[in-house]
């Protein structure tokens, strides 16, 4: 997880660092920025996955910067570390876009990160289902505000929780809540128009293993309402797999109070309304600029804008399906007519039927005393004018530019962020059918190492021999050339820079006056003391982490197709 | 011949004879014949007194047992490192080993590091190449015992070496034990047999004399005791080469004294070939000019903190053997061939010859009296009649050592400390 911490104060960014680092098992890499206009400028040079602000400064001074920071990052989560501040004021914080808030008596490693996981959770499944939704069917969450009464739907059985339900049920000015003992009830009141909610919370215990798939159906049927799961185990999996399943938020029921649960769900409220706003603004500036260009008057489409060469050749034709595989049935050998720099005219003989308008077409080199051997070079065209003869078809075609079937994204491996597996642009399926016809070839790039369980690719790195841990500290040693004398490095540094403690040296630089030596290694995970490291694999889905001789080798091929130019094929035109 | 030769031995006079044993006398006879007659005649003596007086001669108890640190620094010993690690393994009850790989490009590491993951208390650190001095350093912060002891990788030391060498330290005022260094490989070749000698004359014999005497100067590198807070307190090896010894004489100035285990035996390779021994006899001689006339000239100066007349004792004894001697020993000879050249050099020889082979034998019969395995050291007899030659050799390279040391400063320019450390550390 690369995450984008924003905090003037540097020492904070520091121990930050540190409780992070009690987090373990969890690979994160941390930039910090000392002012938001910063954070901006870093967005441009790498990706991040989460962005979290801290500002002792007071919420109207820096809502326009936070609303700039959302602005500017997008689906990216920002999650502000709040102090100080009323819960009212916390929800206002909502209103400039970001994606949550951690208040000052939470604030720890483990906990921070959590909840950054589950924004980032969140906001992918947000942005992909629930607002699109929402707003198609014209429905708006219920009333974000802080002062009017939460009306909740409480499923539980489980008899501790029976004193939160009691003390939110004697909080009669913020809290109506209803209820009920199993989802059936709860699935009855949620279909009763007469009853309306704004949040539905459920005891985990109430939820049985055969209820799941009716949970799902409830969860689909109201996704205008946030559903918070209350969980027996503290654990993370427990909570980060709760908002994987599409729970707004998670609860652990042994420390929760009331005030955790209105203020969950005041979160969640907010977080919908601000979201919904959002959408609706971006929703009519759709609408308005494809207005404007139906609106619009079309340029010329008719007319050629280039000089046309009259280059009679054979070419073999490949229909594309919309899936981006060939076409099997549909592959011709024709005849080109003309090229010219932006497309080209070909014939295709004895056909009555276009089967569809993207089209591969294969150059053959040319034969004789000039031929250089070249391979088939392929480009994709979109066919523009079609003219039906009695035995054939006269294609008019514009060559793909920017949606290249063949285009570099959808031949080159890149690791999918859902299954950590090696992915192309297109199914490896549709390549290796354009493989078969001789379209494409392939090339070994990599010979990577995938998890030996669920064969997602793994970052290779030191890890302690004994458990594999990667949370390992080597004792580090200056080696002094000079006087030969080697110390811990702690025993080297004094207020004036590096200085030896045997000879007094002062002002001492690497590599010319000293060397470091990694030594031994302890693990912070079981304490192990080593003095050699084991490469250690970690899987990118899973997280396992297991010693690389166990990881499966996986080959990575790049696929490659011999590009059409059309320059060259103008120039020996000329 | 022979009567010819007898003939012409009576008819030396006697201040010839001064005069052709001039050599004879200054340089070998005080320095191992009568030094080693004495030592025997005072021990003989205690011998027979203790026969006399119905006493029971000291048993050699190893009551003292302080906890132990080996550190083991080595370059490119990946051929003999598991076997030396595990000799060394158990064969004290409180040890441990750090092993320093110096930069080797072999095996060295991974070996010891998986002998290290089989047995507990080995360490094995990496780092590198740096020099001696500085690997035996990289060994001192992971000592955790009282006294540290180095050994050269492909040494072997026997059953009770760790228990003999620790025995001086009881006695706090013993900064440092040198052990005995034995030629393992004395059986190779002629060349390795004279070292053999070499060794147990020098070694064995010369530091029981400067021992008693108070007088050891050195400690060898290849197997050595320390204690670890003084070694803290000094700040461990300097750069070398010679850093073994610029170690003990430091230890000196600090007022302690410096021991020999006479019976804490190491078995070390000696170089096999003429030009490998060459070089390293050099590179000890390019050390004593360094720090006998230069880096640790205080020694001799009386009005220094630091002065103390055994340490003064210590630097006349090596400036008398090491320095001047040598070189006058070559301007003798070639005075005696240009000058007083005579018909009958020959028979001149053969007087020198046959009382330097007296000489020799009769160290060997010391040895024999002192040595704890006599079957091994009886057949050093059969290298005595080559001894002067060898002997002659050495005093040519030490002559050429002191001549190139003093004029270029030749220590400073050789490949024992890698050029990255030559370039920054101080020329003395």
């Amino acid at each position: 997880m690369q995450i984008l911490y924003i905090n003037s104060d540097a020492i904070s960014a520091r121990q930050l660092h540190a409780e992070f680092l009690s987090y373990r098992g969890f690979l994160w890499d941390m930039l910090h920025c000392q002012s938001m206009q910063e954070a901006i400028c870093q967005r441009d040079v790498s990706r991040f996955d989460v962005v979290l602000v801290e500002s002792d400064a007071e919420l109207p001074r820096i809502r326009s910067d936070l609303e700039n920071l959302v602005l500017h990052f997008g689906p990216t989560p920002v999650i502000a570390l709040v102090r100080d501040l009323t819960p009212q004021a916390e929800l206002e914080l909502y209103e400039t876009g970001i994606h949550d808030t951690i208040s000052e008596r939470c604030i720890d490693g483990p906990y921070i990160m959590r909840r950054m996981r589950m924004a980032q959770i969140r906001t992918t499944r947000e942005s992909t289902r629930v607002l699109v939704e929402k707003l198609a069917a014209g429905g708006g969450a219920a009333a974000a505000s802080g002062q009017s009464a939460l009306r909740l739907l409480i499923v539980e059985t489980d008899s501790s929780f029976h004193d939160l339900s009691g003390q939110l049920a004697r909080l009669p000015g913020d809290v109506e809540q209803k209820c009920v003992e199993n989802l059936q009830q709860a699935s009855e009141l949620l279909a009763d128009d007469q009853h309306e909610f704004d949040g539905v919370l459920i005891d985990q215990g109430s939820v049985e293993n055969q209820q799941l798939e009716r949970l799902k159906q409830i969860k689909r049927a109201m996704q205008q309402l946030p559903f918070v799961m209350l969980v027996l185990d503290r654990s993370d999996f427990a909570a980060i797999s709760c908002v994987e399943q599409g729970f707004a938020d998670c609860l652990v029921a042994q420390t929760t109070t009331t005030r955790d649960v209105l203020a969950a769900f005041r979160k969640c409220l907010a977080r919908i309304a601000c979201r919904e706003k959002q959408f609706s603004s971006l929703f009519a500036d759709c609408k308005a600029r494809v207005s404007d260009r139906r609106n619009a008057p079309r340029p010329g489409a008719n007319r050629r804008r280039n000089a046309r060469y009259l280059i009679e050749r054979p070419v073999r034709a490949f229909a594309i399906l919309p899936d981006g595989a060939p076409d099997p049935d549909n592959i011709y050998d024709a005849r080109s007519l003309d090229f010219s720099i932006g497309g080209m005219g070909f014939r295709i003989p004895l056909l009555d039927r276009l089967p569809g308008r993207n089209w591969l077409i294969g150059l053959p080199p040319e034969t004789g005393p000039d031929s250089r051997g070249e391979a088939i070079s392929y480009t994709n065209v979109l066919l523009r004018h079609i003219k039906y003869e009695s035995d054939g078809i006269l294609i008019g075609a514009r060559f793909q530019t920017t949606d290249d079937v063949f285009a570099d994204d959808r031949l080159t491996p890149s690791i999918d962020s859902g299954s950590g597996r090696v992915k192309f642009g297109w199914s490896r399926e549709v390549l290796v059918q354009w493989r078969e016809l001789n379209v494409l070839s392939r090339r070994m790039v990599q010979r990577a190492r995938a998890c030996p369980e669920c064969q997602a690719m793994a970052i290779v790195g030191d890890g302690c021999c004994q458990c594999g841990s990667a949370a390992i500290d080597f004792r580090v040693l200056i080696h002094h050339f000079a006087c030969a004398w080697v110390d811990d490095c702690a025993n080297f540094q004094t207020n004036e820079g590096i200085c030896c403690p045997k000879c007094q040296s002062s002002g001492l630089i690497v590599g010319a006056d000293f060397e470091l030596i990694k030594s031994r290694y302890l693990c912070r995970q079981c304490g192990h003391e080593g003095n050699e490291t084991e490469l250690v694999g970690s899987c990118l889905k899973c997280w396992l982490r297991f010693p690389l001789r166990l990881a499966r080798e996986v080959e990575v091929y790049r696929y490659h197709v011999h590009r059409l130019d059309v320059l060259d094929i103008l120039d020996s035109a000329k | 011949m022979f009567i010819d030769w007898m003939y012409w031995i009576s008819s030396i006079q006697p201040n010839e004879w001064v005069l052709l044993l001039l050599p004879l006398m200054l340089f070998d006879a005080p320095r191992y014949s009568v030094t080693v007659v004495a030592l025997w005649s005072y021990d003989t003596a205690a011998r027979v007194l203790r026969l006399l007086t119905g006493r029971r001669p000291p048993v050699p108890d190893f009551d003292y047992c302080p906890s132990i640190t080996v550190i083991i620094a080595g370059l490119n010993e990946g051929g003999s490192i598991h076997k030396g690690l595990s000799r060394l393994w158990g064969s004290y009850p409180m040890l441990q080993i750090v092993v320093v790989d110096d930069g080797s490009s072999d095996d060295m590491s991974s070996i010891a590091n998986e002998f290290a993951s089989k047995h507990d208390g080995v360490i094995v650190i990496t780092k590198e190449r740096g020099g001696k001095s500085s690997a035996l350093n990289a060994g001192l912060p992971f000592a955790e015992n009282e006294i540290v002891v180095i050994l050269d990788a492909d040494s072997e030391l026997t059953e009770t070496a760790l228990w003999e060498i620790v025995q001086p330290l009881r006695d706090p005022g013993i900064a440092a034990v040198s052990g005995n260094v034995l030629a393992r490989n004395k059986h190779k070749n002629l060349l390795t047999h004279l070292q053999a000698f070499e060794y147990q004359r020098s070694i064995f014999l010369g530091r029981i004399i400067s021992s008693r005497l108070g007088l050891l100067g050195i400690v060898s590198g290849a197997f050595g005791a320390f204690r670890r807070d003084l070694l803290v307190q000094i700040g461990g090896w300097d750069v070398g080469p010679g850093e073994d010894e610029d170690l003990v004489l430091r230890l000196r100035k600090m007022g302690y004294t410096i021991e020999f285990a006479p019976y804490a035996e190491c078995y070390s390779d000696v170089p096999t070939r003429l030009k490998v021994l060459t070089k390293q006899r050099r590179r000890w001689e390019w050390a004593v000019v360094t720090f006998e006339t230069r880096k640790h000239i205080d020694l001799a100066n009386p009005l220094h903190a630091n002065f103390s007349l055994s340490n003064f004792l210590l630097c006349l004894e090596r400036w008398l053997f090491n320095l001047f001697l040598p070189v006058f020993f070559c301007l003798y000879t070639i005075w005696l061939v240009l000058f007083h050249w005579q018909p009958h050099w020959p028979y001149l020889i053969a007087l020198y010859y046959s009382m330097f082979i007296g000489m020799e034998f009769l160290q060997w019969l010391i040895i024999m009296d002192y040595s704890n395995n006599k079957r091994r050291d009886v057949s050093l007899l059969a290298v005595v009649p080559v001894m002067p030659l060898y002997q002659l050799y050495q005093r040519l390279v030490t002559t050429w050592a002191i001549v190139e040391e003093i004029v270029h400063r030749r220590s400073f320019k050789d490949g024992f400390v890698p050029k990255h450390v030559r370039d920054v550390t101080w020329h003395w």
